[in-house]
């Protein structure tokens, strides 16, 4: 402990490794706490007064079988029940000003009923609920964020997409429920919900019991007058279960953040090893002239262990402070970039998070600075008398064991690689092929004191030529301790080796899904319907299409029909290109087949399919049944709507379903109209449509690139986590360092060295272990990168891309942070005096 | 030197190391500085050789053609190039940087100046020193005689117009103490070299050509030709 005393700033940078490393895994557990708290709140709201519910079944997760009127007048009936009342929830697209759909992520919005008692209501109205067939109300953030007000005139289209005028009389303030947050809520009375949308019934009856009867009796009576079929619970269970549903929404980035969180605190334990290594080394003269004095080796290991205790509890404690914060930051985070909806709410600072943090930080410490504290009780009393050694010559005898344990691991991985690569389930491969991935990077760990060195001198080389003496001295000082040297990169290792292989990994699958589109699809506008909430789409009317034709500005108008069939082994998304547009305007490429073989009773599989040539489907519709066999396969998907299992030939999709809409139209505008020309036709000509969403092939790329690029901050917002807690390991070890060569580096100051070349030679030196480190990382990346794409998307055959200028820019970060890292302990070597320094051993 | 004053601390607690030194070290000779511990040898040949900053006095190199430079007025990065091309260094403890070879220590002076060294002599150093066939290894595989050989190489071979030797010997068994010693003289006798060299061992500073000899930061006398006993009795008449 008085070692620590004295050297506590030699400690600072291991400190601060816990503490990063600690807070990332305490935000991780406060964020969750919070975020339950804060969905519990939202959904006593919505649950408030209840005392039985009755939820509609479920089919398959959007197919609900609604509760009837009849149900509703059952419930009524009971004796116990003082009031029952009906809700629904459909959805309905609202128009902005311009008479746009407003969508959020590309989902229109909800139309809920405002009618019966309004103690069961899940919202409060300002203003009033509607009562006349003109009259509506909007929620307060659309109304907010669109700037309309009691009195104006908002549009609803039906689901025919016709146009419906109302009068604003009220806004509905679901407080704190983030349960419709970010859609568009407009409140009508139910009766009217069903003529917009179609829907009849209801999603669930909620129900107040009469005073005196207890929730649980309620629930049994009624349970037990409705029969089998709906689904009774207490307004208390309700309330749990529906809080419970959305903290598993938030349960599953939590694992996510888990695993970034684990990462940090691996590299944060090299660092903490790193430093006590250092140390423990640096104190073999004060350790010997305790031996000298009579402490036991036990006591030795003592002495080391408390210390590491002292900083891994500091650590913890000022780690969960931190991750206070780091919760903050995720939750907006998530919200921002996922749409997570999480509800904001007080910090929950729980037990299990405030324990959790602390003995994270406690026992990865620890942990981290055992084999330094064995290596400690190694110490001979009589080394007190020896000069320090600060460079330590590697047996060669260690270091062919070191190179042929790392051989075995990283033949293992290789092996684990290959196998992953060649597997047949594209999933199954990608785990197989990250866990070799792992295990390899393991071998690159274990081999990496005897690659640093050369890898140094390699790197250093440019530098060497440039700034002579420095730079070589730098060169020179990394190779002089490989062990210490590889552990210090290997922690940027981490770091930049996930970033590059995250880089890749999803620059290509925005590339292969652009390719996607531009490839299989030589057209300029992709028109879809709008996205409802409960996962449904708007048709595409076929009078647009004929319309489109008939105007002769576009070239090219392919029409496409989605449909479910039902086959032996469950639902089949089929669908149809029709016939004068198949080959020109719609020319996917073929993986085995030709599209001439597309004929009635012939099908042709997409990727995701997994059906083979020669397949038989059986597939019906209602009464109507049609046999068809795979004739070829294709790696293209359906831009604009929902997964697709297979192509038919128009005939067969008119066979089945007969004349319907079309769930996409692709158009090719004439040659010479210029885009703004093209655009403003077709807005013309949509116009009659409201549910149609008109986009150009730009847009599909330019939202691909949004969302791509929100996830890789994303990645990199949580690597960088790594990257920091590397930054201090470099820092940690470069002051470390420093004190270990007070003496040299006043020899060289002697002989010539200038305060400027001294300073010089230690930033280059940091500079070079994160550029070695960064290289290594980014090596690794660009190899497990590619095979990662290219095992997952086997299917598809994707396109492989790596961003160079980002891995470059990565590489010129790490060199800049090692820079920083170094500023400090460069500052203070160059600012001693060569006398003082010399007498210093 | 002139009236050389180096004050350690200040106010109360100010410790004059070195008290009003004048002394002059003679071009082509060996010179010994003696004295018992804490008689500030070290710090007047740390001054001396511009490592460290003197409190006032001043401090005057002479090159071979006579021209003073007073190192007290020098900035930093000027003292730093005076050191590396005028002033040789070695040290009780070898001082040789552990991550570069034999070679590599020798020439590094050079290396810092981005200049090269003159080759026969570069030849003529390493040969007499018997360090051909020790070039590549690393300081830790040497012996300390031999590292102590390096560092006289290194010291040597910009061909400085001093070379500062602090208890070179101290770190050495007698054989090689002696045969660095006879080197030290061989250098100033045949090459005409200015060496200074801080011992407290009188029969090291015999094979000086003069002695000055120091006590509580004055200089306590002088002594031409010195035998090891003559040092010995002069040493014993100071500490009484």
């Amino acid at each position: 402990m008085a070692g620590l005393r004295a050297h506590a700033r030699r400690v600072v940078g291991t400190l601060f490794a816990v503490v990063f490393g600690v807070a990332f895994v305490s935000g991780t557990f406060i964020f969750t706490d919070t975020a339950k708290a804060g969905f519990y709140d939202a959904f006593a709201r919505t649950g408030r007064n209840v005392d039985v519910d009755v939820q509609a079944t479920y089919v398959s997760k959007d197919d609900p079988v609604r509760l009837t009127a009849n149900q509703l007048a059952t419930v009524r009936a009971d004796p116990d029940v003082a009031v029952a009342e009906g809700r629904v929830v459909a959805p309905l697209a609202m128009l902005d000003r311009r008479g746009k759909p407003i969508s959020n992520f590309g989902r229109v919005g909800l139309v809920v009923s405002t009618d019966g008692d309004a103690r069961l209501h899940s919202f409060e109205v300002q203003g009033r609920t509607p009562a006349g067939a003109t009259e509506a109300t909007l929620d307060v953030e659309t109304a907010a964020h669109q700037r309309y007000a009691v009195g104006d005139t908002v549009t609803v289209v039906d689901a025919q997409g016709q146009r419906h005028p109302y009068t604003l009389v009220g806004l509905l303030d679901f407080g704190a429920s983030k349960e419709f947050s970010g859609s568009t809520v407009v409140g009508l009375p139910s009766t009217a919900i069903g003529t917009l949308t179609g829907v009849t019934g209801y999603d669930e009856i909620v129900a107040i019991a009469r005073s005196g009867v207890t929730q649980d009796r309620l629930a049994a009576s009624i349970s037990n007058r409705l029969g089998a079929g709906p689904t009774v619970v207490t307004g208390d269970q309700h309330r749990r279960d529906l809080a419970n549903s959305a903290v598993e929404v938030a349960d599953q980035f939590v694992l996510v953040l888990l695993i970034f969180a684990v990462i940090s605190l691996v590299v944060a334990a090299f660092v903490i090893y790193n430093t006590f290594a250092i140390l423990v080394v640096q104190r073999v003269r004060e350790t010997a002239l305790l031996r000298c004095v009579g402490a036991s080796r036990r006591q030795v290991f003592g002495a080391v262990v408390v210390e590491s205790a002292a900083v891994g509890l500091v650590g913890g404690v000022l780690g969960v402070l931190f991750g206070i914060g780091v919760a903050y930051a995720l939750t907006s985070v998530l919200n921002g970039t996922l749409n997570a909806g999480v509800p904001s709410h007080a910090v929950v600072l729980g037990q299990t998070s405030l324990v959790a943090g602390v003995l994270t930080g406690l026992v990865v410490t620890v942990a981290a600075a055992l084999i330094p504290a064995v290596r400690a009780t190694r110490t001979a009393p009589l080394a007190a008398l020896r000069d320090v050694v600060t460079v330590r010559v590697t047996h060669a005898r260690a270091r062919i064991i070191r190179l042929l344990l790392a051989g075995l691991v990283g033949a293992g991985g290789v092996a684990l690689t290959v196998a992953g690569v060649r597997a047949k389930d594209p999933q199954q491969g990608t785990f197989v092929v990250v866990a070799g991935g792992v295990v390899t990077f393991l071998a690159i760990l274990i081999a990496s004191p005897a690659f640093i060195g050369p890898l140094a001198r390699l790197v250093g080389a440019g530098p060497t030529r440039l700034f002579r003496t420095p730079a070589r001295l730098a060169v020179a000082n990394t190779r002089r301790n490989p062990g210490r040297a590889a552990i210090t990169t290997a922690t940027l290792m981490i770091g930049v080796g996930l970033m590059s292989l995250f880089s890749i990994f999803i620059a290509s699958i925005r590339e292969t899904a652009s390719a996607q589109i531009v490839g299989h699809y030589p057209v300029d506008y992709v028109l879809t319907g709008v996205r409802f909430n409960d996962g449904g789409q708007a048709p595409v009317p076929v009078a647009l299409a004929a319309a489109l034709r008939k105007s002769g500005d576009f070239s090219g108008v392919a029409e496409i029909r989605v449909a479910s069939v039902a086959t032996a082994a469950g639902s089949l998304r089929v669908a149809a290109v029709d016939p004068g547009a198949l080959g020109s305007v719609v020319n996917p490429e073929l993986s085995s087949g030709t599209l001439a073989d597309l004929r009635p009773g012939a099908a042709i599989a997409l990727t995701r399919s997994h059906l083979a040539v020669g397949a038989p489907i059986a597939a019906t519709v209602g009464k109507q049944s049609l046999n068809l066999v795979v004739v070829g396969t294709t790696p293209a998907t359906v831009p604009g709507t929902e997964q697709v299992d297979a192509l038919v030939t128009w005939a067969d999709m008119q066979t089945l379903f007969g004349p319907a809409d079309d769930a996409t139209v692709m158009v090719k505008a004439v040659p010479g109209l210029t885009p703004v020309e093209s655009r403003d036709r077709l807005d013309a000509l949509t116009e009659p449509y409201p549910l149609v969403d008109v986009n150009s092939i730009a847009d599909l790329s330019s939202e691909l690139d949004t969302a791509v690029n929100g996830i890789v901050s994303l990645f990199a917002a949580l690597l960088g986590t790594a990257v920091i807690i590397a930054v201090f390991g470099i820092a940690n070890t470069m002051s470390l360092s420093v004190v270990e060569r007070t003496r040299e580096s006043a020899t060289a100051r002697a002989l010539g060295l200038t305060r400027g070349q001294l300073r010089a030679t230690l930033l280059a030196e940091a500079a070079l272990m994160a550029v070695v480190g960064a290289i290594v990382g980014i090596a690794f990346g660009l190899v497990y990168g590619r095979l990662l794409v290219r095992t997952a998307f086997a299917t598809i055959g994707p396109t492989i891309v790596v961003p160079w200028s980002w891995l470059a820019g990565l590489v010129v970060l790490s060199a800049v942070a090692g820079l920083i890292a170094a500023v400090l302990p460069a500052r203070r070597a160059a600012q001693r005096s060569i006398v003082s320094a010399m007498a210093e051993t | 030197m002139v009236d050389l004053v180096k004050v350690y601390g200040n106010g109360e607690t100010a410790v004059a190391a070195v008290d009003g030194v004048s002394v002059g070290f003679e071009q082509g000779r060996f010179t010994a500085i003696m004295g018992p511990s804490g008689s500030g040898k070290s710090t007047l040949m740390h001054c001396a050789a511009g490592l460290d900053t003197v409190t006032s006095g001043s401090v005057h190199l002479y090159d071979r053609h006579g021209v003073a430079t007073d190192l007290t007025r020098l900035s930093d990065r000027a003292l730093t190039r005076l050191r590396r091309e005028r002033v040789g260094f070695v040290f009780q403890s070898f001082n040789l940087l552990p991550t570069l070879t034999a070679e590599q220590n020798i020439l590094l002076p050079f290396e810092l100046a981005g200049t090269k060294p003159d080759q026969d002599w570069r030849r003529t150093v390493v040969d007499t020193l018997g360090l051909r066939d020790r070039l590549d290894h690393m300081p830790s595989q040497l012996s300390g005689g031999q590292q102590q050989r390096v560092a006289c190489a290194r010291a040597l071979l910009p061909r400085p117009d001093v070379i500062f030797a602090d208890e070179p010997t101290g770190n050495l068994d007698s054989k090689s103490g002696h045969e660095l010693l006879t080197f030290l003289r061989d250098c100033v006798a045949e090459m005409g070299q200015t060496v200074v060299m801080v011992t407290h061992d009188p029969v090291a500073a015999s094979f000086a050509d003069a002695v000055v000899l120091l006590a509580d930061g004055r200089i306590a006398g002088h002594l031409e030709d010195p035998t090891a006993q003559s040092v010995l009795d002069r040493l014993k008449t100071l500490g009484a």
